[in-house]
């Protein structure tokens, strides 16, 4: 009903003023009362059109047909909207853009890259449009990646991360401890020269799939201050664990190859396991058939920690009207698209086409009880029991370059670099980074600019709602962490 | 005694000048003028993240901050070594190539003319991405060619020096041909005569070269090299595309940390305030340059 309100409130002709405002939202509550009809009917019955802008569609193939099949049946519901979509538009040229005043009304993108955006008072307060008991149809995870100082920036449409891929010809059972990962990586890589158990090319790192081991060590990105934790002794220990594939256990050899490269080795039977996400498993599949299997990366028995991979989403967002130039009458357009792209039968269809892991509690129930018999998913809900939060704050975009450069400095020269070397240039790195561009890394700076309740920011749990035969009996006992490190919902 | 004739018809003709001058005035100021005028500006507030749609103004706080984090130092590490690593091929290669087929006696000087022009001629952009596969790792024709003749594969474009290596070659196949057909065109100047005087007097081919060729061509040198230099401290496409910046910041040079600063991380104000660092590190050197090399006379 609230949320009926606030649609009504910004209907198209709201600007009339006098008495003439005063007749027509009368006949519309009339109207609405005698037929029940909510604010977007009204609207699908008046006789002007609004036009929205949208960039982005997601990836070329499954996920742009996802979007053009649910806008297809967007404009069927809302004849009088007109969407102009540009698929393949440069989300980097959005502040531009916005800063004339010619942005689109949604975009399409990543909840760290709309984190940003959001920071710079680009993308509109959404918590003004949806209440509590919209957003409670989502998983808590998803929701916190679109949350900014308990404010709601956009909605979510899928969610996801990288799990351990693993041929199950080399590895016929899933390791579910590091120590076995590493034993059965070890015996691969013992089959001959071309083999490598488990390939990583750190040198090719940005720091995404690194940041999955810091919680096994009890380290972090940042602190609660938004202070680089990378040189603390937890994280130096993660980054050991990991060059130690390389210099101790002899599981990894890629150091300063590329991605495509380990891709290369799985795909050709080479290699045991990858760290990957969902993204490349149709290729996976079709280079290794039904020996491909995906899993948690497996509990650390040496700290007794979960690795927990960033857990990001992808969804929509609103630019601002200072931005955009929208109207009320766009705005509202625009609520109803994005609310309608993230929809049941929307996510549905991103994941029948795409392969897209839902937001939505409905839809990964659905998937859970429909596709109980997919092993491959089961091993992502696997995944899914043990993430951490997609940092969405501006800070975090100095940490990518910075951890890239320390990982290529270690892989290159191996011999005068040492793992602490790696870790102290990386923080190094990042606060004269944060300096140069006067972003604040100390506590009251964050108070301020973002509010005392935003900064806590410490390993999270995506809490996940499909079915609980999907939950692994011994995954369950970490669902305890949801509560104990600055969880955010 | 100027009549009132004349004195109408020679203002008519300035006059006339200056509006022959105003297109290219025009362009100037639109394109170079006002943005740069513009830059200044925003380098001088707070136009960023946290202060987007309404900023002020700051002083020279932006400028204090890059100079006093030790950032910039790095940055212009990286462009100095591009740069000046680029003209210290570019233009000996470019001499050479020029001294070559600028021989009398050498045969189809035309068509390797011709066959020259092909790596200026071709879009920048498609060479620069043939010469990242062709530097791959592991698929690259290159390693590929050197496991041939028994050397290991190396890693040209995942190890830093190598890198920035990888950078200035491939600049140096963007660039020779350019370099090459300036250079004919100032040898074909230097009269006949001279060479057939210093033959006659026993001068050999290095000779000839040191003696006459670098002498009359002095100026062109100092003028394609302080040209080069400019180019390559301002290119912008060629780490974007090969390296963007990587392995790590080995590669990162001022104008992609500038772009990357301004517009992947919303920083407008810092990201003007090293463009124009950039542009006055330029217009110092080239000033100190052509105070000693008098290379500008060329151009009046």
């Amino acid at each position: 009903m609230e949320s009926q309100k606030k649609e009504s409130q910004n209907l198209p002709g709201s600007k009339l003023g006098g008495p003439k405002k005063g007749i027509i939202v009368a006949v519309v509550l009339i109207l609405i009362a005698a037929g029940g009809l909510g604010g977007y009917e009204f609207y699908k019955s008046s006789a002007s059109g609004v036009t929205i802008t949208v960039w982005g569609a997601g990836s070329a193939g499954g996920e742009q047909s996802a979007f053009n099949h649910s806008l297809a049946s967007f404009e069927q519901a809302y004849p009088n909207i007109t969407v102009q979509d540009s698929p393949a538009a440069t989300l980097g040229n959005l502040p531009t853009v916005a800063h004339a005043g010619t942005a689109p009304n949604v975009v399409r993108l990543s909840s760290d890259q709309a984190g940003l955006f959001y920071s710079a008072g680009l993308v509109l307060n959404m918590s003004k449009y949806l209440n509590k008991s919209f957003t409670s149809q989502y998983t808590k995870g998803t929701i916190a990646d679109w949350t900014s100082g308990g404010t709601l920036y956009g909605i979510p449409v899928n969610t996801n991360g990288i799990g351990l891929y693993y041929n199950k010809q080399l590895v016929p059972t899933p390791p579910t401890n590091t120590y076995q990962m590493i034993m059965d990586a070890k015996n691969v890589s013992d089959m001959g020269s071309s083999y490598v158990g488990l390939p990583y090319a750190l040198g090719a790192d940005y720091g995404y799939r690194f940041a999955a081991w810091l919680p096994a060590f009890n380290g972090e990105l940042f602190n609660s201050s938004f202070y680089p934790m990378l040189n603390s002794t937890n994280d130096t220990a993660a980054l050991s664990f990991v060059w130690n594939w390389t210099v101790q256990y002899h599981i990894d050899k890629l150091g300063l190859s590329t991605v495509a490269d380990e891709q290369a080795l799985f795909e050709s039977g080479k290699a045991a396991f990858i760290l990957d996400g969902p993204w490349d498993q149709s290729t996976y599949q079709n280079a290794l058939g039904k020996n491909l299997g995906v899993t948690a990366i497996p509990f650390d028995n040496a700290t007794g920690k979960w690795p927990m991979p960033l857990w990001g989403s992808q969804g929509y967002a609103i630019t601002v009207p200072q931005a955009s130039g929208a109207t009320s009458a766009q705005t509202w357009a625009s609520v109803q698209f994005i609310k309608w792209m993230t929809n049941y039968s929307s996510q549905l269809a991103l994941f029948n086409k795409a392969g897209d892991f839902p937001s939505l509690n409905s839809v990964g129930a659905y998937i859970s009880v429909h596709n109980n018999s997919d092993p491959l998913i089961s091993g992502w809900v696997a995944q899914e029991q043990h993430t951490q939060f997609f940092p969405n704050y501006p800070q975090m975009g100095y940490y990518w370059s910075a951890f890239h450069a320390g990982a290529t400095d270690l892989a290159q020269n191996s011999t005068t670099v040492s793992v602490s070397d790696a870790t102290k240039m990386i923080e190094a790195s990042i606060i004269q980074s944060l300096q140069s561009n006067n972003l604040p890394y100390s506590s009251p700076a964050m108070n301020y600019l973002y509010g005392a309740e935003s900064i806590s920011i410490g390993h999270f749990v995506n809490e996940i709602t499909l079915d609980q035969t999907y939950v692994f009996a011994p995954f369950q006992s970490d669902v305890s962490n949801a509560g104990s490190g600055g969880y955010r919902a | 005694m100027e009549t009132k004739t004349e004195k109408i018809s020679r203002n008519g003709g300035i006059w006339k000048g200056y509006i022959y001058l105003l297109p290219i005035l025009i362009v100037l100021i639109t394109l170079d003028f006002y943005p740069i005028a513009y830059a200044v500006y925003i380098s001088l507030t707070n136009f960023g993240l946290f202060h987007f749609f309404s900023f002020s103004y700051v002083g020279l706080a932006n400028y204090s901050l890059v100079f006093r984090t030790g950032l910039l130092t790095t940055l212009l590490i990286h462009t100095v070594i591009f740069s000046v690593g680029s003209i210290l091929v570019m233009v000996p290669f470019g001499l050479g190539m020029a001294v070559i087929m600028n021989q009398r006696e050498l045969r189809g000087k035309y068509i390797f003319r011709t066959m020259f022009l092909f790596p200026w001629a071709f879009p920048a952009f498609v060479t620069i991405l043939i010469w990242k596969g062709m530097l791959d790792y592991n698929l690259g024709i290159i390693n590929k060619i050197l496991a041939y003749v028994s050397i290991s594969p190396v890693n040209w474009l995942g190890t830093g020096n190598l890198a920035m290596l990888s950078l200035i070659l491939v600049n140096l196949w963007l660039s020779f041909p350019y370099y090459t057909f300036v250079y004919t065109s100032a040898l074909q100047s230097v009269p006949q005569e001279l060479y057939d005087a210093a033959e006659m007097d026993g001068y050999g081919a290095l000779s000839r070269l040191t003696r006459i060729v670098f002498p009359l061509l002095r100026r062109q040198i100092a003028f394609i090299s302080i040209f080069g230099f400019i180019t390559a401290w301002n290119n912008f496409y060629l780490p974007y595309l090969l390296t963007y910046g990587g392995p790590g910041v080995s590669t990162q040079t001022l104008p992609i940390y500038t772009y990357i600063d301004a517009f992947a991380n919303v920083q407008f104000a810092i990201g003007s305030a090293l463009s124009i660092i950039s542009i006055l590190i330029l217009a110092i050197a080239v000033i100190i340059i052509n105070h000693y090399s008098k290379m500008m006379t060329i151009l009046y």
